[in-house]
Formats: structure tokens, sequence, C-alpha cells
């Protein structure tokens, strides 16, 4: 599903990734963790083509990322849900426009659109705050949100950016129980964190980052 | 389609003060170079109408016959710069000599249809062909004379041409100060949606999915803005031209028929139109770039 075939991303002379070679299979659920500036939101980046590596191959599916010629990325990220650090909600639209973005975008009609979002507000947790704005609801409900609209289009894979970072512990717990139960329907996830309680409790693979390379790679069951 | 349109409603509705302020500033730009378009024009066609008021005189001698008249008729118009010809017999020249002096008896008694010349009297295309015109008629042999105020058409045909290149150069002006109050409220929209447009490119919208909200919003300003710019001046110019009425008679029908209002209100939303298109374009795309 995801290969890094030795890829190395510099911004400037610092590397960000260093010659990293790894393969994330389909439906698998994976954590990537390390310190600060370990390379993990990078990863990201050049997994939806918000950056290109410097050197290496990176492949989603049977698209080489790097080589896609411009009209093709969207094709690529309608593959790719993310879940952003920053969230990326757009603040004057409504939880229920928010949400609707990513439909809106492949094109489905009103009424699918409809439909799809009340069902992800439902399996967020969040039925009836539609038609409320994202400065009204708190910082566990946002990270629903942007959880429910990186899913809304069905993608084959899910990247989440420390999507419990600033959140109470009783609040991360509900976001990976939601996170697993969406691998469980067959979305391949992968998620950055920092949060060790968290990996530690969930028998997933980790992957760990240091100064942009892999030093761990541990597959648990 | 339907959702860029909702997308563009959406903008305008979530920042009403915004998209006042837009529509308010391109109006006001709309409005100026609306009022603008209606002068020029009517001054283009006074300029044209002064053009043709002064002539050039040509008085026959008394043997000039109608045929040499008419050669050297045909000679002026050759030439391709008369626009008009009047010619004065005898007896024509006599009654208007009797019009003019009408109250002095003496005077009217002692002229004849005899001793008054006839005459052709020729208006120009160009003010300034006047002298050349002037010439051809000296070098005819039936020609007595040949009387224009050579002082007052040369002011003239420089004031004439001062007037237009003003006027030109200043439609110009307006024009590209149009198109740029277009280019930056449109980019002004855009800035404010920056974000919105980063996050789109992030979760796949393709190019022009990003582009037409903004564009229809500009599309929407440019066409409202031309619109209420040319009710407003549909109801203030025959206000305005009232006061002109009678430099204006026999040059320009006052009040201006609606079809040149609607040649002006139409080529403003056109403008607005492929204003807002270029504006819209260049300001997204350098976001989507970005």
């Amino acid at each position: 599903m995801i290969k890094f075939d030795k890829v190395v991303k510099k911004f400037g002379s610092t590397p960000a990734l260093d010659n990293v070679d790894l393969e994330i299979n389909d439906k698998e659920f994976v954590f990537l963790t390390g310190p600060t500036g370990a390379g993990k939101t990078t990863f990201f980046r050049l997994l939806i083509r918000d950056l290109l590596p410097t050197k290496g191959k990176i492949f989603v599916g049977d698209l080489d990322v790097a080589k896609l010629p411009s009209h093709k990325i969207p094709h690529l990220r309608k593959k790719i849900g993310v879940v952003f650090q920053d969230l990326k909600l757009l603040l004057d639209r409504t939880i229920f426009e928010n949400i609707a973005l990513p439909l809106e975008i492949i094109g489905k009609t009103p009424s699918e659109i409809k439909r799809r979002v009340d069902e992800l507000l439902f399996l967020v947790g969040l039925s009836g705050l539609g038609v409320r704005f994202p400065r009204e609801l708190s910082g566990g409900e946002l990270q629903r949100v942007t959880i429910a609209r990186a899913i809304a289009a069905d993608p084959q894979i899910l990247l989440a950016d420390e999507p419990t970072g600033n959140l109470d512990i009783g609040t991360s717990w509900g976001i990976m129980k939601l996170l697993s139960e969406i691998n469980e329907r067959g979305t391949t996830v992968v998620m950055a964190t920092h949060n060790m309680e968290i990996v530690a409790a969930l028998k997933k693979r980790k992957i760990v980052l240091d100064k942009g390379k892999i030093t761990k790679d541990e597959k648990r069951i | 389609m339907k959702s860029a349109f909702n997308a563009t409603w959406r903008h305008i509705r979530r920042s009403p003060y915004q998209a006042a302020a837009a529509i308010i500033t391109m109006t006001s730009t709309f409005l100026v170079v609306m009022m603008f378009a209606l002068i020029f024009l009517g001054s283009t066609l006074l300029l044209s109408h002064l053009e043709s008021l002064p002539q050039v005189t040509a008085f026959f001698r008394d043997e000039a016959k109608q045929e040499n008249i008419d050669a050297l008729k045909q000679q002026l118009e050759a030439s391709g710069k008369a626009a008009s010809f009047k010619f004065v017999s005898k007896d024509e020249a006599l009654n208007i000599y009797r019009e003019q002096n009408k109250n002095d008896k003496l005077l009217l008694e002692l002229v004849t249809a005899e001793i008054l010349p006839a005459s052709l009297e020729v208006s120009a295309l160009k003010v300034g062909d006047l002298p050349e015109l002037a010439e051809i008629m000296k070098q005819s042999s039936i020609v007595e004379d040949v009387v224009f105020a050579r002082d007052v058409v040369d002011k003239l045909a420089k004031f004439i041409e001062g007037t237009r290149v003003i006027t030109t150069a200043l439609a110009i002006l307006l024009f590209v100060s149009l198109v740029f109050t277009t280019l930056f409220i449109i980019s002004l929209r855009v800035f404010v949606h920056k974000d919105e447009i980063e996050t789109m490119r992030l979760l796949g919208a393709g190019r022009w999915k990003i582009f037409w909200p903004f564009l229809l919003e500009g599309i929407f300003y440019g066409v409202f803005s031309a619109t209420f710019s040319g009710i407003v001046s549909f109801f203030v110019t025959p206000l305005v031209a009232s006061f002109y009425q009678d430099i204006f008679l026999g040059v320009l029908t006052l009040p201006i028929p609606v079809v040149v209002y609607l040649i002006v209100v139409g080529s403003g939303i056109l403008l607005g139109i492929l204003a807002s298109f270029i504006g819209g374009y260049i300001a997204v795309n350098r976001y989507i770039k970005a």
C-alpha cells in the first residue's frame, strides 16, 4: 500500500528524512513515533505530495508519488484522508460544511452528502452538532470533526498527525477507539504521536523516527 | 457548478461587510467610468460637429459657368477631405443680402443680383484640412477670392486635437484603473480565503474546483456594479445634460437613447467579467502554487 524506497528529504542541508526504507501493508495500523523534529510530519507531507523527496521513491498503491504529474495530485489526495496537526478546519463553515468538503470535491450530490455527513457525525459522536461552527466546539470535538472529514470520502489510507495532542486522557482514548474502528473497517491508518502510553496499550506496529532515520520498527501482535 | 454557486453565495453571505465594501468600491469605479464614457461619447460628437462648422468659401468670377463650378466641386471631393458643399447662386446671395439688410432701404436699392458673386461653401472632415481645400480653390481660374478665418481655424484645430488627446488619455487611465481596482478587490477576497484554498488543495480539490467560487464571486461583483452604475447614470445623466441642451442641439439627441446606455452597461459588464476572471485567476493561482 505505502512504500518508501531510500527516501531522503532535506531542507537546505538539514535532512528531515534520511534514507528511509519502509513498507506499510493494506489495512495496517501503524504508529509513527519519535521526538519533535524527527520527521513524522515530513513523512506525511511527502505521502500527499505536499513536498517532493530530495532522493528516493515513494509509492502509494501503484502511484509513483514523486513522478506524479500535477493534474494527478488530486487523484492521489483523494486516496488519502489526513487529520492535520493544526486541524485545518474552515472557521467560517459549519461542522456539517467542513465534513462535507471532501464529498463536494469528489462531486457527490447534496442528498448523498447529507446522508454521508449525518452518518459520519453519528460515527464520531457529534450528532446534532452539524449546524455549529468550529469556535463553538471543544478540542476533542474538533479532533473528531477532522477525523470525520478525513474519512468522509472513504480513503484507502488515513494519516493522523498527533490527533490526541493537547487532549485529556479520556478524550484521547475516545479518539483512539474511533481510529481503531476506522482501521477495523478496512482503512490503513498511520498515526503520528508522542503519547507512548497509547502506543504501549494498543498492540500495533510501531515505527520510531529520530533525526530523520528509522531507529526501530516493531511489529507486535 | 452548483456547488461553486453555493460556495460563492456562502463567501458573500458569511462576510457581508467585505462583500459590501467590494461592491461599493467597484460600483464607485464603474460609475466614474460610465459617466466618463457618456461624457467622452458626447464630447466626441461635439468635437466632430465643431470640426464641421468652419467653412472655406470660394467666390466665383461672373464668367464662371455651372460646369466649371461642378468641375471644381469634383476636384474638392476627390481630395477626400471635404465633408459638405453648399452652392449659393447670385440670386440666393441677393436673397441673403436682402434678409441681412432688410432694415436699410438704401442698401437694398443699390444692390442687384448681378453685382453679387456666386459662391461655394465647403466644410472639411477635419478642421486642419481647410487650408488645403482653400489652396485648391485659389488655384482655380474661375475663383475670384477665397475666404476663411485662418487664425480661428488654427486655434480650433489645436483645441480639438488637444481635447482628443486628453480625453483619450483619461479614458485609458480610467480603464486601467477599473481593471486594477477589480484585480485588487478579487485578490483581497482570495487572500481572506487563503486557508480555505490551502485546505481544499490538500483535500484533493482540482484547480478549477478551487477557482470557480472566486471567479463567480468576482463576476457577481462585476455584473452587479456595472448594472447598478448603469441604472444610476441613466437617471443622473439627463439631469446633467439638461444644462447643456442648447450646446448639443443638433449634435446629440437628448435624453441619450436607452440603446446607448445598454451598450455602455453591456461593455461595463463584459469588462467586469473579464477583469474579475483575470484577477481571480491570478490571485487564486498564486495561492495554489504557494
